[in-house]
């Protein structure tokens, strides 16, 4: 992401923990791995809205991309508890990369998924457990006592992924403080143009 | 720096139209799913019209 006038240059990582190394020299590297997989999650969520809510077809029935193919895959709560948990620790794990405003956003991110995955655990206990709470004849999270399972986690992914795009956008765009206190390649420069118009605005 | 914002801009409206897709097509459930339905995809729909509004809110800064 750094452009050839960046003044970043890649420290040594022989002597640097792998938390070190995730957010440091390898942050851009792991960002770029982390955004595909919240893109091809999401893809699952859109047409999975896409088969119920233009296509009609009923939710049991609405799978997404790989449930086409794989409905026992998509119906396994193992499959959305372990994303769940991925999420989870590569926000714990990648927080350190962040500084100053793209830090508050993600950390929001993370506290918000924090409490998505205490749903999905809920659903993959009682999936290990074969027994569902509330006298369900599905696996029932706390809030899908009231919503419906697919409107509550288009909801939920929607305010984390919210609030992790604004984290990555500063984390791309940071003030020249919160540069400066960065230990990756993440930051990418203003075009020259609005270099220039902001200098001469200011 | 625009560039970036247009391409998460357009993630983001993909959300706010689930959001209002799931809204219209949730008169289909009986009450009270109905109105939970609604209130978590008006949210959800407002949560990414906040986050299109903080994106392009930024302004360029000089000195990078």
């Amino acid at each position: 992401m750094n452009s050839a006038t960046s003044t970043y240059s890649l420290p040594h990582t022989e002597n640097l923990s792998l938390s070190e190394k995730l957010n440091g020299p390898w942050h851009e590297r792991a960002l770029w791995a982390y955004a595909a997989i919240v893109l091809a999650h999401w893809s699952e969520h859109f047409v999975q809205a896409f088969q119920i809510y233009v296509l009609g077809w009923k939710p049991p029935a609405a799978r997404g991309i790989l449930g086409l193919w794989y409905p026992e895959l998509i119906k396994s709560e193992a499959l959305h508890y372990g994303y769940a948990l991925i999420m989870l620790i590569a926000f714990w794990v990648l927080r350190k990369g962040f500084v100053g405003r793209s830090r508050t956003w993600w950390m929001a991110a993370f506290w918000i998924q924090f409490w998505h995955h205490i749903e999905h655990a809920l659903l993959q206990g009682q999936a290990i457990a074969g027994h569902n709470l509330f006298g369900s004849p599905v696996p029932m999270s706390i809030a899908q006592l009231i919503i419906p399972r697919v409107e509550l986690h288009l909801f939920y992914n929607t305010i984390v992924t919210i609030p992790m795009v604004i984290a990555m956008f500063y984390h791309l765009f940071p003030s020249p403080e919160e540069k400066a206190h960065m230990q990756c390649s993440c930051a990418m420069h203003a075009p020259e143009s609005a270099t220039r118009r902001a200098k001469m605005a200011s | 720096m625009n560039a970036i914002r247009t391409v998460m801009t357009f993630f983001l409206t993909a959300m706010l139209a689930a959001a209002f897709l799931g809204w219209r097509w949730a008169v289909t459930l009986p009450s009270p799913k109905l109105e939970a339905a609604r209130a978590v995809l008006a949210l959800a729909g407002i949560a990414a019209a906040v986050g299109i509004t903080i994106l392009w809110r930024v302004k360029p800064q000089a000195d990078r």
